[in-house]
């Protein structure tokens, strides 16, 4: 005979073991919806940061990769070397002129006394052509398209879209984008005389050999990011054989308020890093035509 | 203690925790919910959904007890919408199962483990109050304070429905041990 007790000790402890079809669908499909909602809160939650983010002047430093577009282009407009006397740039402009196009993945990471600020760190896929212009899809480490940035030369003009908050900005190159846009070829001869890069040397990357230049306090840069910066130091690695860009490395200290505000006032560090080019890709005009959906507002200045 | 920094884990992002969590209640959920259903296919599905919303909503989670009873509680809310969902679409189908069980009675090979088979088909004989009211506060580990809270009923019908349940509980069991 069982007692009550036994039978309440049954009950309690009684299993059942699921099928291994149950457990792999149950667990995975949670998996699944668990991530899903991270990043659904992490929208939400971030919405604030990344609308002061957007409507400040920190997406101005993008410029770290338009500053390797401004001597890329600046190098095919003056048509010769920045210095005038090296060989290897001489190079890289012809290689870039027959590449005619490229796409790569920038790393942005900000830290404050070494700490890193995750909810600012960000990666971006840039697309750039002589013919049609440049472009930028910023993402989160989440993965949401954070924002976009479209550089048209052709229309003289910079397009902002932000999907988080739907909104855009347009704004008409000033001087320095403009001379890169190509419409100066003495202003871009001038910001471009004025860099002088330092050789460091050859080393491997990704298997190949790179040489590669560094640039401190570059006035293009100077020029390009409106965002007012304490120090700034570019490195560029350029493919020996092919003499194309593999890798750009950017470090700025930033004490801009628009930055410090998540800081405490503290300046931050920012590194950015470009890398995983691809050379003489197909690239579709529409990948440079800003498609602003009809519920998107336009941005406050 | 384990739960309480498995939840801060989870909320945190880490899917490692949702498998241990998982893990770690998946065959007593299971078991609940047999128990409630009598019916394994039923019983999975609630598992399921249980699972996957509460990974979905893990973010907002407020634990007033211990992760196991939440668990628990989250089975039995499911599989009584489920047997009120069903006992709507299956019009009549009290009268011919009488036992009171308000599924479709499985095969008894479905379920695999004997003494589950047989607990489960003994608590589909009791009403359906008696059966969720033993399930919380055995599994779910609730009081019957908190259960009468639950249910919007007075303590001691609470506490009846749990005694005459266990009651029915250990007479049919018996019974079967003496067959």
């Amino acid at each position: 005979m069982r007692s009550a007790e036994n039978i309440e000790k049954i009950i309690r402890n009684i299993r059942y073991k699921a099928s291994a079809e149950m457990h792999k669908r149950t667990l995975n499909d949670a998996m699944e919806a668990h991530s899903k909602s991270r990043k659904v809160k992490w929208a939400a939650a971030h919405s604030n940061i990344w609308r002061i983010i957007m409507t400040s002047k920190i997406t101005k430093l993008s410029s770290a990769a338009l500053i390797i577009i401004a001597v890329m282009a600046g190098m095919i407009h003056f048509g010769g070397s920045i210095d005038g006397s090296n060989i290897v740039f001489a190079e890289v402009l012809k290689s870039i002129q027959e590449a005619n196009s490229a796409v790569w993945h920038e790393q942005r990471v900000i830290t404050c006394n070494g700490e890193e600020l995750p909810f600012l760190k960000s990666d971006a896929i840039w697309y750039y052509s002589l013919e049609y212009g440049g472009k930028e899809d910023m993402y989160s480490m989440e993965d949401i398209l954070l924002h976009q940035v479209y550089w048209l030369p052709e229309k003289d003009m910079r397009i902002e879209v932000v999907p988080l908050s739907k909104q855009y900005k347009r704004t008409e190159f000033n001087e320095a984008e403009r001379a890169i846009g190509g419409r100066s070829i003495e202003a871009i001869v001038e910001l471009i005389k004025s860099e002088k890069p330092t050789k460091l040397g050859r080393k491997t990357i990704n298997g190949r050999e790179a040489e590669g230049f560094e640039i401190e306090d570059s006035k293009i840069a100077a020029a390009l990011v409106p965002i007012k910066f304490d120090s700034l130091m570019v490195r560029f690695w350029i493919d020996v054989e092919t003499s194309l860009f593999l890798r750009y490395e950017a470090e700025l200290v930033i004490s801009d308020r628009h930055l410090t505000l998540f800081t405490g006032g503290k300046s931050v560090e920012v590194k950015v890093i470009g890398d995983e080019f691809q050379w003489d890709v197909k690239l579709e005009p529409g990948i440079f035509e800003p498609n602003i959906p009809p519920d998107y507002t336009p941005m406050e200045n | 203690m384990e739960d309480k920094l498995l939840i801060w884990k989870l909320k945190n992002g880490s899917n490692e925790a949702l498998c241990r969590i998982y893990e770690k209640y998946e065959e007593h959920l299971l078991a609940s919910a047999i128990s409630l259903l009598y019916d394994v296919g039923s019983a999975e599905d609630v598992v399921y959904d249980v699972f996957v919303s509460f990974a979905q909503s893990a973010d907002k989670l407020k634990l007033d007890g211990n992760l196991k009873g939440y668990l628990t509680r989250c089975v039995v809310n499911l599989a009584r919408d489920k047997i009120r969902t069903a006992q709507r679409h299956r019009l009549g189908l009290n009268e011919a199962n009488p036992s009171g069980s308000d599924l479709q009675q499985p095969s008894l090979a479905v379920i695999r483990d004997e003494e589950l088979d047989r607990l489960s088909q003994a608590m589909g004989s009791l009403p359906y109050e008696q059966r969720e009211t033993i399930v919380l506060h055995l599994r779910g580990e609730m009081t019957f304070k908190a259960i009468a809270k639950s249910q919007g009923v007075s303590i001691n019908t609470v506490c009846s429905r749990y005694r005459y349940g266990l009651d029915k509980l250990r007479s049919l069991l018996n019974g079967e041990v003496i067959q």
